[in-house]
């Protein structure tokens, strides 16, 4: 993906002949993703944020982020007045911002006709849009009522309108009252609706044909279903699903519970719990979508968070706060970089090694014994984090594959999770390779006197300290005698804190 | 959308913003646009106080579940105020979160919140800059200075100032 996409945003209008837009811009989005509000939803206190985000917020502390009163996501409402403004004005926008940015004839305004303006939405989608019909075609198993559903998308903001006007029960054709047919009875239906339909479809014929659907409640006439609050009573889209006690569950039980949601219940226990939260936020804000997608397609929402932020996240979200294991194993794993960060570390061990034998150990003897806990290492993880590797081969820049998680998960769906380096003999070489490297740099970076150490310790002798005193560095220091040795690096710790590679450690 | 690409996504928006519309005496952006959580920023000291003419170099590391959670903001600069930490690190209560409050000092409005942004975040600092809060010091030397010796204090801050200058 393009790294200079256009991310549509409210200081888009800045210097346009309608600057004046931006405050309505940005009053149509969220200020939590300060994106415009997708399944905009409204709090007790009378906020409005995206689904999604609120749920998210909730999650992490129970309270509005705007005013911080206490709140639970089980009494946020639907927006719907919101959501045809967002989507109105996203139709809208990608027109009147090029002709707001054009030079401010009056022959340009005029220009601006409604035909005009629906042409050109077809040419110039809102880039959301076009990812969800991209993510829609591509899923392995497309029905003909999703395909529908696709194609209709453009035209969903006017569907909304058009329900309350329309007819009751109508089987005629009516190519533009933005309905769309079932494929098996040629019922016409509000898009969402359809899919549903399609699983009772067959059984509404038969009952039909047997005369029996007077005795059966009216909540299965199609008719019902074309209002959207009402088919919210008729036939109610997958329950939502709460939070579980997290703290009442053993771990057995946890894991147990996450596997009959059907998501993966691998790592450990804090782990678990955020995985179920995230999963119990996305499922409950795909019930809130006036167009939900499908499980399929949520686990693999699921799996790109489990990428991004989870198990498989590339060295970053730890509670601990330190880098998570599995970093060390990424291909693009900056193998000098971390050498050089972890410089001061390195030769502060080397020096309390040293400080504990009278006498040093033949660099042959300590090579053996870093290499042995290297490798114990590397073997020992590999199983945990089984992954990790494959992951990788998507995330070799941070922004482009998470911005299009559609074209990311589906492109690895066909992965086995169980077993993911079988037949993967690139993920295997670089394994071993890494192993190698992280041999040779850990060598090297004992190897200190010729290359970094001694200049770099002449370069921030004031700023950054805990370097290792020149003394040590070089071979030769071990013939000093070792009294010397604590006063250097003891006395610097302190300053510690002005290196970059501590800062996280400090509160 | 996963929650990265979320907080991505935000980054960038608040990013675009800054830059077309920075607010006066502040500059942030991502170091490297190939990693939007880990940003410099330059504060410009504040008029009238001993900050004034100084640029300030600041690193800010956004977490990944940002804005859930706040980030964090360092100093790279030698500073000396009762809320920085000699390591750099700014304590202020915008960049903590609403959950933990070890101190009891704060109030909860002040505190980080999804709705508060990189912009707020600078501007918070460069009030700091100007008025410290001496009931929370990270500093506490440069607190009781500030306290009891105010012209030391405004000694050391305007040598600093000059020292980062490069004078």
């Amino acid at each position: 993906m393009d790294r200079n996409f256009e991310l549509p945003d409210p200081s888009d209008w800045h210097d346009t002949s309608l600057s004046k837009l931006e405050r309505l811009d940005n009053a149509l989005r969220c200020q939590v993703c300060k994106d415009f509000f997708d399944t905009p939803m409204i709090t007790s206190c009378s906020h409005t944020f995206c689904s999604l985000c609120i749920r998210r917020c909730f999650a992490s502390d129970g309270k509005c982020p705007a005013c911080r009163a206490s709140d639970q996501d089980s009494k946020l409402r639907r927006n719907w007045a919101v959501q045809e403004l967002v989507d109105a004005f996203k139709e809208a926008r990608p027109t009147t911002l090029k002709l707001a940015r054009q030079a401010e004839s009056g022959q340009a305004e005029r220009s601006m006709s409604r035909k005009a303006l629906k042409r050109k939405l077809e040419d110039t989608d809102i880039e959301d849009e076009h990812h969800e019909n991209i993510a829609r075609r591509s899923k392995v198993r497309t029905t003909r009522s999703q395909t529908k559903r696709a194609n209709a998308t453009a035209t969903s903001s006017q569907e909304v309108i058009d329900l309350d006007t329309a007819p009751e029960s109508d089987q005629d054709y009516q190519p533009d009252d933005g309905l769309v047919a079932c494929p098996i009875c040629n019922k016409r239906m509000k898009e969402e609706a359809v899919f549903q339909h399609l699983e009772r479809c067959d059984e509404e014929m038969e009952e039909e044909k047997n005369g029996k659907v007077q005795s059966r409640s009216t909540t299965k006439k199609p008719s019902t279903s074309l209002d959207p609050q009402s088919n919210q009573h008729a036939r109610p889209p997958p329950a939502r699903i709460s939070q579980l006690n997290y703290s009442l569950l053993n771990e057995t039980q946890l894991r147990k519970k996450i596997k009959e949601s059907g998501i993966p219940n691998w790592g450990p226990r804090q782990l678990l719990q955020r995985r179920h939260i995230e999963w119990v936020n996305l499922w409950n804000s795909n019930c809130d979508s006036s167009k939900p997608r499908s499980k399929r397609e949520l686990l693999q929402e699921l799996d790109t968070w489990e990428r991004s932020q989870g198990g498989n996240a590339p060295g970053g979200f730890n509670p601990s706060g330190t880098v998570s294991t599995s970093s060390v194993m990424r291909k693009d794993f900056d193998g000098a970089g971390w050498a050089k960060n972890n410089q001061n570390q390195f030769s502060q061990l080397i020096a309390e090694a040293r400080k504990k034998r009278n006498k040093p150990p033949s660099e042959e003897e300590k090579k053996d014994v870093r290499h042995s806990n290297i490798n114990g290492d590397v073997t020992s993880r590999t199983p945990d984090n089984s992954h990790s590797l494959q992951p990788s081969l998507f995330e070799s820049s941070q922004l482009s594959p998470s911005l299009v998680p559609a074209d990311k998960s589906f492109s690895d769906s066909s992965i086995d999770p169980a077993r993911p380096y079988e037949n993967n003999g690139v993920a295997l070489a670089s394994i071993r390779s890494k192993v190698t490297n992280i041999n040779d740099q850990s060598s090297q970076s004992r190897d200190p006197p010729h290359s970094e150490l001694p200049s770099s310790s002449q370069r921030s002798r004031g700023k950054s300290p805990t370097v290792l005193p020149k003394e040590l560095a070089s071979p030769p220091s071990r013939k000093i005698p070792m009294f010397r040795v604590p006063e250097e690096p003891l006395k610097d710790l302190d300053g510690a804190g002005t290196g970059t590679s501590e800062s996280s450690l400090m509160g | 959308m996963s929650s990265s690409a979320v907080a991505s996504k935000r980054l960038f928006h608040e990013y675009r913003t800054l830059t077309n519309d920075p607010p006066e005496g502040i500059t942030a952006g991502p170091v490297n646009e190939d990693d939007l959580f880990l940003w410099e920023a330059l504060i410009q000291g504040p008029e009238g106080t001993p900050f004034e003419g100084g640029l300030f170099p600041a690193e800010l590391k956004f977490p990944k579940d940002y804005p859930l959670a706040p980030p964090k903001m360092k100093f790279t600069c030698d500073i000396w105020h009762p809320n920085v930490y000699p390591s750099g690190d700014v304590c202020i209560s915008i960049l903590h979160p609403p959950g933990d409050d070890p101190n009891h000092y704060e109030h909860a409005s002040e505190r980080w919140s999804p709705i508060q942004s990189v912009e707020k975040i600078l501007i918070s600092v460069m009030s700091m800059l100007a008025e410290p809060n001496d009931e929370s010091p990270a500093n506490v030397d440069a607190a009781r200075m500030w306290r009891e010796r105010r012209s030391e204090y405004e000694k050391i801050v305007r040598e600093n100032v000059r020292k980062g200058l490069g004078l």
